[in-house]
């Protein structure tokens, strides 16, 4: 990665519940996301995979949950120090969102143009008809056809796949430098789904905004992004480019997730599977999270999380055994 | 390898009915006019999209939803024509797996009487103790503790409610089993668990699965053959090597490589379907898939193709697959193709 | 290799157990951090004491007149004073505890137990049997209750029963529509299905699947009622409908102290202040009932 990352998560621990005495769900993760750049954030239910992304967003309400530890760093500033209004400035001109579920995100009472135009109106933009052609230009760019004629259409006149068009439509509206996408395909169809991811490749392309995209589908982050963060029971086990992760994980998690899935073209009469069950994020306070599923664990992996060593190429994964048999470095001694 | 069940253009069309209270209702055709044998033994899978009518062709067979036309032959029976308490006794040898964990389980049932319950409703093992020592007995099957079967659903988890799930489902030794997405519900590394179980289950007691599903990946796992639904038709059906491996619908070939996988640049190529799936109450005329086709022609949009058989076992409905009579000149794998950059 | 060695047996401590939902663990979930909820159970629990050993607790017999001791203030020998016949206030309030809380759980009890045999049916078979029950729910709902009450009470009498008949039907289709709509939603729970495919006959569905579980919002409004009913009978023996002289209750100790309000406030003051306690009481506990049996809430 070149000059500073766009987006930096340092030792970010996030706790919900009362001060001091919540559970913690997301525990010292950091990682980086460069400018354009794509990065995955995989993770099954419990993970903390969408509560990181909430806290990037600081959309987390106080009375629920906060960032207890670490901070959130945007092109070098921290997001945690900033006042509500200035915050509220960053979210969708800096930084912009989509959700699983487009319909909840999307008001059912105003036209698809006008919200974009809303969106636009708060950032700034004071020209009502550039906010129009604006809005019309970003619906062309997703694939609605007859933009124009669509800017007066509701919410319940698309069917799933296009409203995700207009989510995205809304998010990329201002031009942020950020689109976080949170399971933004999970809810539709495969065709479908293939459809919309080869639009975000598209809207990357022509925008350069750099996307995280979150997601429980390794199939689905393997299509776009470059380089993928494994999240599991609010702990990041795993980072590596997705070439790395697809050949030589080196978390057994990320091995147990690959091996699960039946593989094109494998004739095996079984599935590899990781036993038990996944623990909601915090249940498991000592230790590594994985340990009581893990086929390879010592003693030691139930008494001390392990750092994040440093394997080759960059890859870096949070495990005693297997950082010892490849003989990787503990970033935390090299740093 | 004889025919367990076999269904003869069975349809369901629901709603259109609209009366004074509920006022004008949209017809729709949810199945049209599936034909399907299914052999002692095997796995067919049903794949598709979400209201592609996947889920009610499994309940038609089960006769869960009464078909509107059509029949369906269970064990040389007629299931349709049966009186509700010969269906009854039917239910013993055909049973449902649903999808949604959390909901298939009666939240103030314990395990033990969700999973005892069928035993005790046909009279199968009248004493309550034997009954617990069968209950005990299943749940070990599935794998879970025996112990926890005074439990309330809510203290399992996803994957074990399914277990649960599957161990009231297998409880009278039914001949057929409908699998409706039963790991879509579930962690990516919880659904091992449950295939598994599922296939060891059908080694051990010979079960005949019909396994609906929408990943593809998993199917190509489990399935001995493949049926694959558009818009409440089977579009193509066979063994699933040649459907994978060689797809002729071109509905199938999207589908297929629409699939993310967690593979390096193994495809290149990727089809893009364009659009949506029209509304079941609004089937397009002539093929149903004309609409998103990338080879469809004239003759498309007027005649509806039939299933035709294309390879040994392996049928399609669409007027340019390999042994039919029209040729469309262009290879249906040459179809419009979006050259995918590899992230 | 059985089914059950090749797959893994989840470990105990897979499993998170909660304790299973008991009458003792709803209680629990309902005082929890409410005060208010412990203090409102307090008061009917008071009041049910009140009104069982009403002939222990009661200094007077309640019905004994005086004429030399009418309209008094309160006073030692008459704690809350007398009312406008000389009898002692404090004990009418006592006895009329019983009859207002009788009416209070009996009432909305049957009308329960007839509502939700009336919902659950029309809900679960639908059609005709529906048609024909909803039309007869909108029908009794379209009359304000107490206009009801009125009406039948005119047509039946007064006296005990006829009044718990009275309230009873007003509030029968209360019950009947919740559980309609409960059954509803019930119906297209898969668990319903899942019975379905495992043959199970209809009448054991409903007491099985259907009833346990549309029962939370029943007891709920089955609480809140309870108040309604005793503001209800209140108000129908204001109207001389209701408890009939020279039996106490709340209601009628009120119309009796209206006669005589600035001579002597007691009686509407202490009778209205009751039933605005006990009222009060039961919608708390209504709401906490709700609170506690709502499974989204529940953690």
């Amino acid at each position: 990665m070149t000059g500073a990352p766009l987006l930096e998560l340092h030792d970010v621990s996030i706790e919900f519940g009362s001060p001091g005495r919540g559970l913690t769900v997301v525990e010292s993760v950091s990682f980086a996301i460069g400018a354009g750049e794509t990065v995955g954030l995989v993770g099954e239910s419990g993970s903390g995979k969408s509560v990181t992304s909430l806290a990037i967003m600081r959309l987390i309400p106080g009375l629920v949950g906060r960032v207890a530890k670490g901070d959130i760093l945007f092109e070098g500033k921290s997001l945690l120090a900033l006042s509500e209004p200035e915050m509220v400035d960053v979210r969708g001109r800096e930084m912009a969102m989509i959700f699983q579920e487009p319909m909840s995100s999307l008001n059912p009472v105003m036209s698809i143009g006008d919200q974009i135009a809303e969106a636009l109106m708060l950032h700034g933009w004071s020209d009502r008809k550039a906010r129009h052609a604006r809005a019309v230009e970003m619906l062309r760019l997703v694939g609605i056809p007859n933009p124009e004629g669509r800017f007066k259409a509701y919410p319940h006149e698309f069917s799933g796949g296009m409203r995700q068009r207009v989510m995205i439509a809304m998010a990329v509206a201002c031009n942020p430098q950020l689109l976080i996408a949170d399971e933004p395909t999970t809810a539709l169809d495969v065709t479908i789904q293939a459809q919309v991811l080869e639009l975000m490749k598209k809207v990357r392309q022509e925008t350069g905004t750099a996307i995280l995209l979150i997601s429980h589908d390794l199939g689905v982050i393997a299509d776009i992004c470059k380089r993928v963060v494994v999240m599991y029971a609010g702990r990041m086990v795993e980072e590596a480019d997705i070439a790395s992760i697809l050949r030589t994980p080196a978390h057994p998690y990320t091995q147990g997730l690959l091996k699960s899935v039946p593989q094109r073209g494998s004739q095996s009469e079984r599935l590899y599977q990781i036993a038990g069950s996944v623990p909601m994020a915090g249940a498991i306070k000592r230790g590594c999270p994985f340990h009581p599923r893990c086929p390879m664990a010592e003693a030691r992996c139930s008494d001390v999380m392990p750092p994040m060593f440093r394997f080759a190429d960059g890859q870096r994964a949070a495990c005693w055994v297997t950082a010892e048999r490849a003989g990787a470095l503990d970033t935390a001694v090299v740093a | 390898m004889s025919v367990l069940l076999q269904a003869d253009g069975v349809g369901k069309t629901f709603g259109g009915r609209g009366n004074f209270f509920s006022g004008y209702s949209d017809e729709v055709r949810a199945v049209d006019g599936v034909n399907l044998a299914i052999a002692r033994g095997e796995t067919l899978a049903l794949v598709g999209e979400s209201g592609c009518g996947k889920s009610t062709l499994g309940r038609l067979l089960l006769r869960l939803i009464e078909p509107t036309d059509g029949t369906v032959t269970f064990e040389n029976q007629d299931i349709a024509s049966l009186s509700s308490p010969e269906m009854r006794s039917m239910r013993k040898k055909m049973q449902i797996i649903f999808q949604d964990p959390y909901g298939s389980l009666s939240p103030r049932r314990t395990i033990g009487q969700i999973i005892g319950e069928p035993l005790e409703v046909f009279g199968v093992v009248n004493n309550r103790r034997a009954r617990r020592e069968r209950v005990a007995e299943l749940l070990q099957k599935v794998g879970l503790p025996p112990e926890t079967m005074d439990r309330l659903p809510r203290q399992f988890s996803g994957g074990q409610r399914q277990r649960v799930g599957i161990a009231r489902a297998i409880a009278l030794n039914p001949a057929f089993i409908v699998a409706d997405e039963p790991v879509s519900a579930l962690d990516v590394s919880v659904q091992a668990q449950i295939i598994n179980l599922m296939q060891d289950l059908q080694r051990d007691e010979g079960f005949t699965y019909l396994f609906i599903a929408h990943d593809l990946a998993i199917v190509r796992h489990i399935a001995d053959r493949v049926a694959v639904m558009y818009l409440g038709r089977i579009v193509e059906i066979g063994p699933k090597r040649q459907v994978y491996e060689a797809p002729q619908h071109p509905y199938t070939q999207a589908l297929l490589s629409a699939a993310p996988e967690p593979e390096i640049q193994t495809r290149s190529r990727r089809i893009i379907l364009e659009g949506d799936v029209p509304s079941p109450s609004a089937v397009p005329p002539g093929c149903s898939f004309h609409t998103r086709c990338p080879i469809a022609r004239d003759i498309c949009r007027k005649e509806r193709p039939p299933l035709a058989k294309v390879a040994p076992g392996q049928n399609a409905a669409c007027h340019f697959s390999a042994p039919n009579p029209i040729k469309a000149g262009i290879a249906p794998t040459a179809a419009k193709t979006t050259q995918s950059e590899t992230a | 290799m059985s089914a059950a060695d090749s797959t893994t047996a989840p470990t105990k401590a897979d499993i998170v157990p909660p304790p299973p939902p008991s009458a003792l663990t709803t209680l629990h979930l309902m005082v929890e951090g409410r005060p208010a909820t412990v203090a409102a159970l307090a008061v009917i629990a008071l009041f049910v004491l009140l009104g069982v050993f009403a002939p222990l607790i009661a200094p007077h017999d309640p019905l004994t007149q005086s004429v030399l001791n009418v309209n008094q203030a309160p006073s030692a020998e008459h704690l809350l004073g007398t009312d406008q016949f000389g009898r002692d206030l404090l004990s009418r309030l006592i006895h009329g505890s019983r009859n207002s809380l009788i009416f209070g759980f009996v009432s909305p009890f049957l009308a329960a137990l007839i509502g939700t045999t009336l919902g659950v049916t029309a809900g679960f078979f639908g059609g005709f049997v529906d048609r024909v029950i909803s039309r007869i729910i909108d029908l009794l709902l379209a009359f304000p209750e107490l206009l009801l009450a009125i009406l039948i009470a005119a047509a039946l009498g007064g006296g005990f029963w006829n009044v718990v008949a009275v309230l009873t039907i007003a509030y029968t289709p209360g019950f009947a529509r919740v559980a309609r709509a409960s059954t509803l939603a019930v119906k297209e729970e898969p668990y319903i299905e899942a019975a379905i495919a495992i043959g199970v006959r209809r009448p054991l569905m409903i007491i099985r699947h259907v009833i346990p579980n549309i029962a939370a919002p029943v007891v709920v409004l089955m609480a809140l009622w309870a108040g309604s009913a005793i503001r209800l009978e209140a108000s129908l023996s204001f109207l001389g409908i209701g408890t009939q002289p020279p039996n106490p209750s709340w209601g009628n100790i009120i119309r009796d102290g209206l006669n005589n309000l600035f001579g002597s406030p007691w009686p509407v003051i202490g009778a209205g202040f009751l039933i605005t306690l006990v009222v009060l009481s039961f919608n708390l506990i209504g709401d906490a009932l709700r609170d506690a049996l709502d499974p989204d809430t529940k953690t």
